[in-house]
């Protein structure tokens, strides 16, 4: 009798003691762990984080970004992805190389790609730019947008079917200049940075905070199976 | 033996995978089956006014672009289209033939799961689908286990090449009354 109310107490000392050890650990454990269930809903994997603490703990490698300022807004190129303002409007796996805008349209060009858009980012077309070079320059006369290649400038039709000869322009290339990523606002569906999903999956796994966080989320997972049994033992004693 | 068993096994788990993404098909290789050798020539399309709001409805989004390019000749339209899967674009061609579709092709498949929406027997099923007046392809599609995704984006654009089509028939036969 009293080695049983002695194994009582045991048990109901340390139930209290993994109890409290645990109850962080899988707070954190659960709540990521439901998250983590249902990534597509909440959109986890394309939910991309870009604070420098963050990044500077992952040693997330630093994003090449060029920048062309536009007459009210700016095209910019991360990595191989392109945004006109706050929108992501295509993807290059050159470099940026030009943007020009008329009274109704903008027309970047990144490597070998040409993207004409709406003034509000609306993709018009996306088509293979009409020179060999996977650089030059674009500029525009009044309307019309035009191409630098080596044997002079391109012109082209209203609808950018056709780059034919033309004149030099009439107005002054805008100049592509490189910007500072950490420094720059940038959309959360951008894929650059860390996802949210990776986050969660390192938090819930411990990672996140090396060796010392693998074992800790360990003893958790532990202590739980151990909090079931003492939990079951006790229930049943006092049956 | 034991190394022959998984070496069998390995290779049984990585062949679905030489099928998986890749283009299939050229623009040419499609625009010769859907025209012969007398392609006609490149005409665009822009989504605009009501033809931009039934694309939307149709699609549940914009299409992504709003100047579109089709082959005409007499009554046949052939389209290539674009829509994500899950989340690359998959690329495929139809060709339509009085407001019918008589041929599906998959262009191109840059995913790594859902492929087998390029075989002739899950495109063979939009041959002879129409666009009901409720914006609805006139046939089932049968799906396709773990490629629900895929044939949802085929579907798509089923419907809306069927819509595109009769957006140029329209113009066309507006043309021909002026």
């Amino acid at each position: 009798m009293r080695n049983g109310k002695l194994t009582n107490r045991f048990f109901v000392t340390w139930h209290r003691r993994v109890g409290l050890f645990v109850a962080l650990l899988a707070l954190i454990l659960c709540v990521t762990g439901v998250l983590l269930q249902h990534t597509e809903r909440f959109k986890l994997d394309r939910t991309y984080l870009t604070a420098p603490w963050l990044l500077n703990w992952y040693n997330y490698p630093e994003p090449r970004v060029d920048a062309i300022q536009l007459s009210q807004q700016q095209v910019r190129q991360i990595d191989d992805q392109i945004l006109l303002a706050q929108t992501i409007v295509g993807q290059s796996k050159g470099q940026l190389w030009g943007a020009a805008e008329t009274s109704e349209t903008v027309l970047i060009a990144s490597g070998h790609v040409l993207i004409w858009l709406t003034l509000d980012g609306e993709i018009i077309d996306v088509m293979p730019t009409p020179i060999a070079e996977a650089s030059s320059t674009l500029a525009r006369t009044g309307e019309q947008f035009q191409i630098w290649t080596p044997n002079g400038w391109l012109i082209a039709d209203p609808e950018l079917s056709n780059w034919q000869a033309g004149p030099d322009p009439g107005e002054l290339p805008l100049a592509v200049e490189p910007s500072d990523f950490r420094q720059a606002a940038l959309p959360p569906e951008l894929s650059v940075g860390v996802s949210l999903e990776r986050l969660l999956l390192d938090l819930h796994s411990g990672r996140l905070f090396g060796f010392i966080g693998v074992l800790l989320m360990d003893l958790a997972s532990i202590g739980l199976v151990l909090l079931a049994i003492s939990g079951c033992w006790l229930w049943l004693r006092r049956r | 033996m034991k190394q022959s068993l998984i070496l069998i096994y390995l290779l049984l788990c990585v062949a679905p995978l030489a099928n998986a993404k890749g283009q299939y098909m050229s623009e040419s290789a499609f625009l010769t089956q859907a025209f012969g050798e007398s392609v006609p020539a490149r005409q665009m399309l822009w989504l605009r006014g009501q033809l931009k709001k039934d694309v939307i409805k149709l699609l549940g989004h914009s299409y992504g672009k709003i100047r579109l390019y089709y082959w005409h000749h007499g009554t046949t339209t052939s389209w290539i289209l674009e829509q994500i899967g899950k989340e690359k674009p998959i690329t495929a061609g139809f060709v339509v033939d009085q407001q019918r579709i008589v041929q599906t092709h998959v262009l191109e498949f840059r995913e790594s799961r859902g492929w087998e929406i390029k075989r002739p027997a899950f495109t063979q099923q939009f041959e002879f689908i129409e666009l009901t007046d409720n914006n609805r392809l006139s046939k089932h599609i049968d799906g396709i286990t773990g490629a629900t995704l895929s044939v949802n984006a085929m579907n798509r654009m089923a419907k809306l090449a069927l819509r595109l089509d009769q957006e140029v028939q329209l113009t066309l036969a507006q043309r021909q009354t002026h």
